[in-house]
């Protein structure tokens, strides 16, 4: 055995250490809702991405318990086998008349989702062009192929353009993306993208992580965003952020669909979902055609007091047209600092740090629920004074 | 324009902080770029010169003077149109 094997698996946890805070893998004593529980206290939730605050709500619970008693615990099966059970099909069902698309598959989460997505669908002849800055699931997802890729400067339609011009002799050629990026909340320019993929006829593919639930006049992500009717493209999204629940879609065209739910690895060798999860998803997806205007408008009530409290106290800040708020960190240090701060007020947030950003461009990202209460919020207040005043001494 | 001017030049044009740079500038540790804003670049001198790099030949590649010369290298023809 190589004794070098285990010593090369090697993480840098220096700065954790110099700090005396390490921000990933807390544990939880309780779910996520306002507040959770670390260590017996009470913590306000900023990090999760429960846009709606619904992973507590009630009605969702009780259907959810209402299905477990019903299914069980699990199919023990994939869904070709025994793992498709008659609700796996209603939330497929409900899904697609949702975002308005003709089929949908549901996989375990939207990381295997995308990463199940080229393997399956791309031959030696095509061309991938995607943005630089798409999730690594969907850059793991085009690595493993074996056709030409090219990335895109992020965001950047004149670079796409130019790409898509040069682009030919290839067999297909796909152009991906995603609606909201997440370490920042930036929304990708999709309609644009789409017009350029319909000129160049080229086959567009989103991920819509977290703009399903979240964006769009009634929640229904980034098409409705984008006002983009009739997609032929390919969509992917994860259901465990504004939906609330877990597991992931690929969406699109009943040719897509049919041909992946017999060729996708991700999706014929790993066990289904247990059944409760599609009864969730179902329940949530009809509170957001409810309810979607009035959770919509304390999220973002909520996220625009944290922003305005943010830049009073001069932190800096990105603020894209999602209900994302991205402070400032820069170095490894800093930025971890910043969310040791704010961790030492109770309050979680997400730092991202390299690889995750370039070099010297950490994040501490914040994600204000609709199920913040008015005490949290005095709350955050109180800690962005504070912590502001430590800046200003830094 | 000369070959190496012209590889400058699309690197310039491609990295955000390529502002300042020379055949000895280290192309990841001095731009600070990760492997996709490098096939990027890649891509930019296939589209360029009408020619197909293989990125893996290039992954062990330090400063922008070392890829002029293993362009040269495998492609004998490249910037004498």
């Amino acid at each position: 055995m190589s004794e070098n094997f285990y010593k090369n698996l090697f993480i840098d946890k220096s700065i954790a250490d110099k700090l005396n805070f390490n921000p990933y893998y807390p544990i939880i004593e309780s779910g996520i809702s306002n507040p959770v529980l670390i260590k017996g206290e009470n913590f306000i939730d900023l990090a999760s991405n429960d846009y709606l605050g619904l992973t507590n709500n009630e009605d969702v619970k009780n259907c959810i318990i209402k299905s477990l008693r019903k299914y069980g615990a699990s199919m023990c099966g994939t869904p070709i086998a025994t793992g498709y059970v008659d609700i796996f099909k209603k939330a497929e069902m409900k899904l697609s008349n949702f975002l308005g698309l003709e089929d949908s598959i549901i996989f375990p989460s939207c990381f295997q989702a995308n990463v199940s997505l080229f393997p399956s669908i791309i031959n030696s002849k095509d061309l991938i062009i995607f943005d630089q800055y798409v999730h690594a699931s969907m850059i793991q997802s085009i690595r493993t192929t074996d056709c030409k890729i090219k990335p895109f400067k992020h965001n950047n339609l004149e670079h796409l353009e130019n790409l898509l011009k040069r682009s030919t002799g290839f067999r297909e050629v796909f152009v991906v993306t995603e609606s909201v990026f997440s370490t920042e909340g930036v929304i990708a320019p999709f309609k644009e993208i789409v017009d350029l993929c319909n000129k160049f006829n080229a086959i567009p593919v989103i991920d819509d992580s977290h703009g399903i639930g979240v964006i769009g006049s009634t929640g229904k992500g980034i098409l409705e965003f984008c006002q983009i009717s009739n997609y032929s493209g390919i969509y992917t999204a994860s259901l465990g952020k504004g939906i609330a629940n877990a597991g992931g879609i690929i969406s699109g065209k009943n040719a897509l669909i049919d041909f992946l739910r017999y060729s996708c690895s991700g999706l014929i060798y790993s066990t289904a979902l247990p059944p409760y999860i599609f009864s969730g998803i179902i329940k949530v997806l009809e509170i957001i055609e409810k309810d979607y205007d009035s959770l919509s408008k304390k999220m973002w009530a909520n996220k625009n007091f944290i922003a305005e409290k943010l830049t009073k106290k001069g932190f800096g800040i990105y603020e894209g047209k999602a209900p994302i708020i991205a402070i400032i960190g820069g170095s490894l240090e800093n930025t971890i600092w910043l969310a040791r701060e704010f961790y030492y007020r109770h309050i979680l947030t997400t730092p991202f740090v390299p690889p995750s950003v370039p070099p010297e461009k950490g994040i501490v990202r914040l994600i204000a629920g609709s199920n913040l209460s008015s005490d949290s919020l005095d709350k955050i207040q109180l800690a962005i004074y504070e912590i502001g005043k430590l800046l200003s001494l830094k | 324009m000369q070959f190496s001017d012209r590889i400058l030049s699309i690197i310039k044009e491609d990295v955000e902080k390529a502002n300042n740079i020379s055949l000895d500038t280290n192309i990841r540790k001095d731009l600070e770029i990760d492997s996709l804003d490098f096939l990027i670049v890649i891509n930019s001198i296939e589209d360029e010169f009408s020619i197909n790099i293989d990125e893996k030949d290039f992954s062990e590649i330090e400063t922008i003077g070392e890829m002029i010369l293993k362009l040269e290298e495998q492609f004998p023809d490249i910037g004498k149109d």
